[in-house]
């Protein structure tokens, strides 16, 4: 753990609403730090879609693997990949849920990516300062295509949220966006842009990607519908990429 | 939604109701057929000639209204919101009990100022095909072959005579524009054209206007 980057803890991260005397929200970056131990997702917004990959890290041979944990649907035509606590990621999820279907009851329209990541952003927001509670130990990527196109937005647990073309986050990020700076293109296709998530799950894996370890969701700019990939599709997927990577 | 109104017989302004109307909902061997008129009336003003009244809640599952129309597109909308969490949430589609025992909730839950809706919802889930009766206060029942609104006697009168349990959707679609048919000439209050949706297992789908064209024939 990086600690020494940090000033003196001291008394400036015991309560959340206090400020540092160098300006910081102690508490807010620790609950970072949570999210950086997450096993990894990204997001990849293009002209083809959205694709939502994670790495699915299995610490139990005895685990049920069809559990879905990292990949949730929101909408019809958003998804959202979390990394860091679990727990606290499924009541965030709920929410973003219950925001798009009260959305559509609202203002009969499906919700703006933007739009729902802001009202989590505001939830986040506010548990960073009230007292008695803590952050939220999560950082989201909301995925999506709305009247704007093919929307990636990340959210972390002090409420900021920011558009992105493609991101990462979780334990491998910073190796992925790496990756992600160096091969992203606007104009890549749905396939395309499944291959490259794959490729950067693999990096994360040391080169060990298969079906098992992989969670895959797209939403296709042709039908704006969001889709999990079967076990089928993404072995199909990873022998494309192993084949193209002359593996 | 802009408010209709019109002179009832006795003068007083009346609100759109769905009192006139004929609906049917079937249960076939391979999926359920749901079809409803499209008249809309106030008194004997006709409000409007193609109402919908006959709505996808999701892809496996539909509804018929019958009724005071705020009120059931409110439920229509407060269904649809439901059965989309319930997918997210649950990982399923929402089955067809479970979004009849909703809206037999929310029918109860206003029980001492009703909604004034009649509902059919019907679907087909992991238990086959299925279809429910509600009535304005939230009862419940299953059916095999219902009709709802004052076109009901007469459309009755066609189903009982050649509506038989165990038919496919296929043999029965004819039966059952014979019955909305009958009503439809029968009974001033439904009328002008009617709607027909079939959900199998390959979903929800409304009959085109051409399909239904050829269906009168």
């Amino acid at each position: 753990m990086a600690m020494s980057m940090f000033a003196m803890p001291g008394a400036y991260d015991r309560a959340i609403t206090v400020f540092s005397p160098d300006g910081r929200l102690f508490q807010v970056e620790y609950a970072s730090e949570t999210v950086k131990r997450g096993a990894t997702v990204l997001g990849i917004a293009c002209d083809g879609g959205v694709v939502l990959a994670a790495e699915e890290r299995i610490t139990s041979k005895l685990q049920d693997t069809s559990f879905m944990w990292k990949i949730f649907q929101i909408d019809e035509h958003i998804g959202a990949a979390v990394a860091g606590l679990s727990c606290d990621a499924h009541i965030l999820i709920d929410q973003a849920r219950l925001y798009a279907q009260s959305h559509r009851l609202l203002y009969d329209e499906p919700i703006e990516v933007e739009i729902l990541t802001k009202r989590i952003g505001e939830i986040e927001q506010l548990y960073t300062q009230h007292a008695g509670v803590r952050p939220f130990g999560i950082s989201i990527l909301f995925g999506g295509i709305d009247r704007r196109g093919s929307r990636l937005f990340w959210t972390d647990p002090s409420g900021a949220y920011l558009a992105y073309k493609a991101w990462s986050i979780g334990s491998g990020g910073e190796a992925v966006n790496e990756l992600l700076e160096a091969e992203y293109r606007k104009d890549l296709t749905l396939d395309q842009a499944v291959l490259l998530a794959i490729k950067c799950i693999d990096k994360v894996l040391d080169g060990n990607v298969d079906p098992q370890k992989i969670r895959v969701a797209v939403i296709p700019s042709t039908t704006r519908k969001f889709k999990r990939l079967g076990h089928e599709e993404i072995s199909d997927y990873i022998s494309k990429y192993k084949r193209a990577a002359g593996k | 939604m802009e408010a209709w109104h019109a002179y009832g017989r006795d003068g007083r302004i009346s609100d759109m109701i769905l009192k006139g109307t004929t609906t049917i909902g079937v249960v076939c061997r391979d999926g359920v057929i749901m079809a409803t008129d499209t008249r809309a009336t106030m008194g004997y003003f006709v409000a409007h000639k193609r109402a919908k009244k006959v709505f996808s809640i999701d892809d496996h599952l539909g509804m018929t209204i019958a009724g005071a129309v705020a009120d059931a597109q409110t439920v229509v909308e407060i269904l649809r919101a439901n059965a989309k969490l319930y997918k997210y949430e649950k990982g399923t589609p929402m089955p067809t009990r479970s979004a009849a025992r909703l809206t037999a909730n929310i029918l109860f839950s206003s029980r001492f100022y009703p909604l004034l809706l009649q509902a059919i919802v019907g679907g087909v889930d992991g238990e086959g095909p299925k279809l429910f009766a509600l009535d304005p206060l939230g009862s419940l029942t299953e059916e095999r072959c219902v009709s709802t609104g004052s076109g009901s006697p007469i459309a009755y009168g066609v189903l009982e005579a050649e509506f038989k349990d165990g038919m496919g959707t296929a043999e029965a679609i004819p039966i059952v524009v014979k019955a909305i048919d009958s009503a439809m000439k029968r009974d001033s209050a439904s009328g002008d054209s009617f709607d027909i949706a079939v959900i199998t297992k390959e979903g929800y789908r409304e009959l085109s206007e051409k399909e239904k064209k050829g269906l009168l024939a």
